[in-house]
């Protein structure tokens, strides 16, 4: 008798914005970045649209600088960089449509969260700066009548109050520099669900992490920054499906593993077989869909019960692993 | 075999340090050198090197240009007192070692609180008394750079062409006087430096405090000596001007003014010991209210 | 207008701290007190009582209050990398630049000027060289400003750079005279005390409009460099 095959991949994350059919908002063409003799950036191209997009790689890929070139707080040694159509390096006025909560630390000591926020909206001559900031502290469930200096704030307040200063004029374009640092895990949760809903309402979210797991349930596209090279861009899923060079592995628990492994084996969409435990075989094949349907098959023929179908490395680590070459 | 004798931990990851421990004598040397490089921009950016390299350089040349006098000018010009006494060569290197002095103390205090790298100090066996004592050792030390160097220059190249003390004895005296003077113009603004250090984070603040500590103080105490007669134990407040005034006394050479004459040398070591001890002891207070976290 | 008001209030909130504010209020009463001094000096004359305005007043609490305050303007944001939170919004570099000019001008006028005009009533009891030392103060605050906040958007260790600038180059090399003290604020704003009081005193300029058009075009150019800074420079 056959067992049920278990359903695909656990955890399923949000489903990825559809392939775009606006205008990308953000148009990044052969830029290249270079600190003296330190290439931060080399020839890096792509193209950002509405919704959540994360910026992946190690430290020292190049994700910070990428960011500061998307808001124009430095120029490209090299290419150009377009936001909205406008060069945000010279044109003052983009930043009406940018929000930035940087990775550092600092603050203005000597303010109230308030304040701080309350001062964007006036520098982006919001009609009403005391709602505008009140409304952007409430979305980030900070309480604006709190007269303690962000100075005074932990760490995880401190990044919340950055968000709210950048989202107090509810700019078109976010970007979001290791928002996720420093907070405690509901925030962390609190923090996903924000972004994922600013995305849906077609927000261009721009955030980098190499938290790879909060990164997976963005649901996001993803770009990922090796050596300052883009290393990969799009769903993660999709490009790991591009991996053909390298095989999938797939864990198979069955009551006859032997008799499994040897049908297996003859099959063209397995290229090996290993016998792990008395239960369980490790699979590895480049075409999982065709191996997922065929397995059910084999299974039959052999009388055996599947117990379970796991794919091993299709999650967004493993990716991230292959791809920055540490894997 | 079984799978679990095969079993192994090949990398803990933390592993307890089980070499030999140097406690708090090895601490306190590793924060004197540490403090030493970074007041110096030793391994550091060529930026953090200009500002102490100028300084030394400032401090220097004036010696080697008195060094060359004496070589190439003809001895009866020579004996015309045109080459300054020890003592009095500080009085050409001063904003030199007033510059020095303001820099390196903000930059190894401040920075330390700033950055919250005294809390990994804190955390190692230094206790805050401890950790003072380092850093002011290490400033003392780099300070010592501008007050020290440029006169044993001039004592060895004097030396060589003849015009040294006459034998070993005025040799080791002159010597001695040399670092006791050293430290007595390095000891006062070390001090000074600390205290001011201590109050402010920030190590542009802290310097420029401690220049118009020094600026303040000397012009008032000249001002009132000079144009409103006041006593000239006034002087005794001029943080500027009082470790010098030492080093005149410690060289035993001519005091100049006839206001700086009327005043005995207790009273100078007395206000010198003084204001140097204060200092200290404002930085100690300091550094035992500060809250430092981790 | 209320992005300048906004920057300004900040600047005051951020650099007018009451340690700075309290402390050089403070090297501001000794010159006072000097003055008084001298002013009870039977020997000293109103040459003496503008001289101590000069080498004290002019010399050293003016440029040195004025940098305090003008380097913290824009300097101490980008110590602290809080330079983008001003920078990142739809506001001209201009205004930015003004607001931090201002910023100084506001917080070490006050101060300099009770201090200087103090220091002058009670050194000489001239109605004219207290006149002289107003204005001289309010050009130099002006000019230290605009030279000042550049140099604290220029440079990280702009206080250090400005005292040795104050010390070194004003203060010995300008003040002998000849060539560099025409490189020199201090220069024009004793040649103002000196012009306007009617008191002669040595090494200054002689031209009264030339002591007041050169500071203002320092202002002008410190102001147009840091506007100028703030377009060019990479913001941390």
């Amino acid at each position: 008798m056959t067992g049920p095959l278990p359903p695909p991949p656990p955890a399923a994350p949000p489903v990825p914005p559809p392939p775009p059919a606006t205008a990308p908002v953000v148009v990044v063409d052969r830029v290249s970045k270079w600190f003296r003799d330190v290439v931060a950036l080399s020839d890096v191209s792509f193209a950002i649209y509405p919704g959540v997009t994360a910026l992946l790689g190690p430290n020292g890929a190049g994700k910070s600088t990428m960011m500061r070139i998307l808001c124009g707080l430095t120029r490209p040694s090299q290419g150009a960089v377009r936001v909205l159509g406008r060069n945000p390096k010279t044109d003052v006025e983009l930043s009406r449509h940018i929000g930035l909560a940087p990775q550092q630390e600092g603050v203005f000591e000597a303010l109230a969260p308030f304040e701080f926020v309350r001062l964007g909206a006036v520098l982006h001559g919001l009609d009403d700066p005391e709602g505008a900031a009140a409304a952007a502290l409430a979305t980030v469930e900070l309480d604006p009548s709190d007269s303690r200096r962000t100075i005074t704030y932990s760490k995880g307040m401190r990044q919340r109050v950055k968000l709210a200063q950048a989202l107090v004029h509810d700019p078109e374009v976010l970007v979001l520099d290791e928002p996720l640092t420093g907070l405690d895990p509901k925030q962390r949760r609190r923090m996903i669900a924000l972004v994922q809903q600013l995305g849906d309402a077609g927000k261009c979210v721009i955030i980098s992490s190499h938290v790879l797991d909060e990164v997976e349930r963005f649901g996001s596209r993803v770009l990922v920054l090796a050596q300052g090279r883009l290393a990969a861009m799009g769903d993660y899923h999709a490009i790991r499906n591009l991996m053909d060079d390298r095989p999938h592995r797939i864990r198979i628990s069955t009551d006859r593993p032997r008799a499994m492994a040897t049908s297996l084996i003859d099959a063209e969409t397995v290229m090996g077989v290993t016998l792990q435990t008395d239960d369980t075989l490790l699979i590895e094949t480049r075409e999982v869909s065709a191996f997922r349907h065929g397995v059910a098959e084999v299974a039959r023929r052999n009388n055996a019960r599947l117990y379970e179908v796991v794919p091993l490395d299709d999650d967004l680590e493993s990716v991230f692993r292959y791809l920055v070459g540490s894997g | 075999m079984s799978e679990a004798s095969e079993a192994r931990i090949l990398d803990r990851g933390y592993r307890r340090y089980e070499g030999p421990r140097r406690g708090v004598p090895g601490a306190m040397r590793s924060v004197v050198l540490a403090g030493i490089q970074r007041a110096l921009g030793l391994k550091r950016t060529f930026g953090a090197k200009i500002f102490p390299a100028l300084a030394v350089m400032i401090a220097f040349i004036p010696a080697i240009v008195f060094v060359g006098l004496a070589i190439f000018i003809p001895e009866d010009v020579r004996n015309q007192g045109i080459l300054p006494g020890y003592g009095e060569y500080y009085a050409f290197i001063v904003s030199a070692i007033i510059l020095f002095a303001a820099f390196v103390a903000p930059e190894l205090l401040c920075t330390d609180r700033r950055t919250g790298m005294i809390g990994l100090y804190l955390a190692s066996p230094l206790t805050r008394d401890t950790y003072l004592v380092s850093k002011g050792i290490a400033i003392l030390l780099v300070l010592s750079v501008v007050t020290l160097g440029p006169p044993l220059l001039m004592l060895v190249a004097f030396t060589l062409i003849g015009l040294g003390p006459d034998g070993p004895v005025a040799y080791l005296s002159l010597f001695g006087r040399m670092v006791v003077a050293a430290v007595a113009v390095s000891g006062l603004h070390t001090a000074l430096s600390l205290a001011i250090s201590s109050i402010t984070d920030r190590k542009g603040v802290a310097a420029a405090a401690f220049i118009l500590a020094v600026l303040v103080t000397n012009a008032a105490a000249d001002t009132l000596i000079l144009e409103a007669d006041a006593s000239p134990y006034l002087s005794l407040m001029d943080l500027g001007g009082l470790p010098f005034e030492l080093v005149t006394r410690i060289y035993g050479e001519p005091v100049e003014s006839a206001q700086a004459a009327e005043l005995g040398t207790m009273p100078v070591l007395a206000a010198y010991l003084g204001w140097t001890l204060a200092c200290l002891a404002l930085v100690r207070w300091r550094y035992q209210k500060l809250q430092v976290s981790r | 207008m209320a992005s300048l008001s906004a920057l300004l209030h900040l600047m005051l909130r951020s650099n007018a701290t009451r340690g700075r504010v309290l402390g050089l209020s403070l090297v501001g009463l000794v010159g006072a007190l000097l003055g008084l001094a001298v002013g009870l000096s039977e020997s000293s004359t109103t040459a003496d009582g503008a001289e101590l305005v000069s080498v004290y007043g002019l010399a050293v609490i003016v440029p040195v209050t004025t940098l305090v305050f003008a380097t913290a303007a824009l300097g101490d944001f980008r110590e602290d990398e809080t330079l983008v939170y001003v920078w990142l919004r739809p506001v001209r570099r201009t205004i930015i630049a003004e607001a931090a000019v201002l910023s100084a001008v506001t917080t070490a006028l006050p101060i300099t000027l009770a201090s200087v005009a103090l220091t002058a009533a009670l050194a000489t009891r001239d109605a004219d060289v207290v006149l002289a030392s107003v204005v001289a103060t309010a050009v130099g605050v002006l000019a230290y400003s605009g030279l000042f906040v550049a140099l604290g958007l220029q440079i990280r260790r702009a206080l250090v750079a400005g005292l040795a600038y104050i010390l070194i180059w004003e203060g010995f090399i300008a003040a002998v005279g000849g060539g560099p003290a025409y490189l020199s604020i201090r220069f024009y704003t004793r040649t103002l005390l000196a012009e306007v009081s009617g008191v002669p005193l040595e090494r200054t300029g002689d031209s009264l409009a030339v002591a007041v058009v050169v500071p203002l075009v320092v202002a002008a150019l410190g102001l147009g460099y840091t506007t100028w800074r703030l377009r060019r420079q990479d913001i941390e």
